[in-house]
């Protein structure tokens, strides 16, 4: 069941008014390292301007697994790492539970923090933008219901929040945000690829087990305990709100679209939702300057394992 | 409609300063509106009795399902004392956001510095309602 109004009562015309009319920049990136690419989502966050908003789409120069922000380490990712030498550890700006990025579309959405009325309305014109994309792609997609359970009710994208896109019931884009300043950065992935079975075995055993999964079919979604010691009680248990495992782009559609087909289908997805002028982009110099720094943040042992 | 109590002083970032029984210790926390914004708070993260802030210094962090959001410190001040109980029940701050989902209480370095917030007015205005 969808949580949001139908896409198609929400048009390009009803989009564009009002204060959510913004000139956006695309940027596009390659694989970069974990650190960088918190550190260029951060930097849009901090280096924001008013009727501004950027849309980012990269990949990851190698499997991460990333850590929301006030997010316990447990003993089962440290052990999911060893297993793992190849995979990059990283801790997000953003809220939310662990997620092993590797062959996924990553999608980050900058902008003015009251541009499209606060916290909630954003997120929900930007995972209708989600839609909107994946319509193009042929993907028919629905928002979930989700619930307020605990966020250590299970693996994240066995759980999807109120709103993420899923498709037949299963989680497709896991998606987090910030309020940084003045700006909100929503990020998230869509799975392209992923056999996650094993990880999510793990994860049920609280990261523990590891069967021995090779790391390069190790593309899933890890389990994501809420931060502890200070959050609501978990009155959900994950089997009973379990909707299936995630899905995956490749399963959905029998194969993985062309990157540059699906840049261009979200890109069109959100000037659709959005309105507003589009035109690609490039980091200021100013924002750069930032990456640069934050680059050190996200690098840092200090930072990445904080809690 | 978010609940906007006349007395109290407001920032631009959503957070509020209120009086307590002590001249120039004020409790801070985050408005109605920022909660309701927020969705169901899962994690607050606070500073230490002692710390100081200057203005619009992050003094903590908001977590809720989804999104997380920086808690700025609306005037200069010294904490003397953080809401333990928020470790046990952050949904306090949906609940009771401006009683017992209180944050921190802070000693003003300039008592005078208050009237430089919004008050609830103003802040109704700034949030359109």
């Amino acid at each position: 069941m969808s949580t949001f109004p139908d896409a198609s009562r929400g048009g390009a015309a009803a989009a564009g008014d009002g204060p959510g009319r913004l000139n956006w920049r695309v940027l596009l990136d390659g694989g970069l390292p974990g650190a960088t690419n918190m550190a260029r989502d951060h930097a849009l966050a901090l280096g924001v301007r008013p009727g501004e908003g950027t849309v980012r789409f990269y990949r990851w120069a190698t499997a991460t697994l990333s850590f929301g922000r006030n997010e316990p380490v447990t003993a089962g990712y440290r052990d999911l790492l060893r297993r793992h030498p190849e995979m990059e550890a990283v801790r997000r700006p953003t809220g939310g539970r662990a997620v092993i990025h590797d062959r996924e579309l990553t999608y980050c959405v900058v902008l003015p923090a009251r541009a499209f009325g606060g916290l909630r309305l954003a997120y929900r014109r930007i995972n209708q933008g989600l839609l909107r994309g994946l319509r193009r792609l042929g993907v028919d997609a629905g928002g979930a219901a989700g619930s307020t359970a605990a966020p250590d009710a299970g693996p994240c994208f066995l759980e999807p929040a109120e709103g993420e896109v899923v498709v037949r019931g299963r989680k497709l884009v896991g998606s987090a945000q910030a309020r940084i300043g003045g700006a909100i950065l929503q990020h998230g992935s869509l799975l392209l690829v992923a056999d996650q079975s094993a990880l999510f075995a793990k994860a049920d055993a609280h990261g523990a087990a590891g069967n021995g999964a090779e790391p390069g079919r190790d593309r899933g979604i890890a389990s994501a305990p809420a931060p502890t010691g200070n959050r609501r009680g978990s009155g959900t248990t994950v089997a009973a709100n379990r909707t299936g495992p995630p899905i995956t782009l490749a399963e959905i559609l029998g194969e993985v679209p062309p990157w540059e087909d699906m840049v261009d289908a979200f890109r069109r997805g959100f000037a659709e939702e959005f309105g507003g002028l589009w035109a690609p982009g490039e980091m200021t110099r100013e924002e750069m300057a930032m990456v640069a720094r934050l680059e050190r943040k996200y690098g840092s042992g200090e930072w990445t394992w904080r809690r | 409609m978010s609940l906007i109590p006349e007395g109290l002083r407001y920032t631009t970032e959503h957070e509020y300063l209120r009086e307590s029984d002590e001249s120039d210790i004020y409790y801070v926390g985050i408005t109605d509106y920022a909660q309701g914004e927020l969705g169901d708070v899962v994690y607050v993260e606070l500073p230490e009795p002692g710390d100081s802030f200057a203005p619009m210094d992050v003094f903590g962090t908001i977590e809720a399902v989804k999104a997380v959001s920086d808690l700025y410190c609306p005037v200069a001040g010294e904490v003397v004392d953080v809401n333990a109980a928020l470790d046990d029940d952050p949904e306090l701050v949906n609940s009771d956001p401006y009683g017992e989902g209180w944050m921190i209480q802070l000693r003003l370095e300039d008592p005078g510095e208050v009237e430089t917030l919004m008050d609830a007015a103003s802040y109704g205005a700034h949030i359109g309602e």
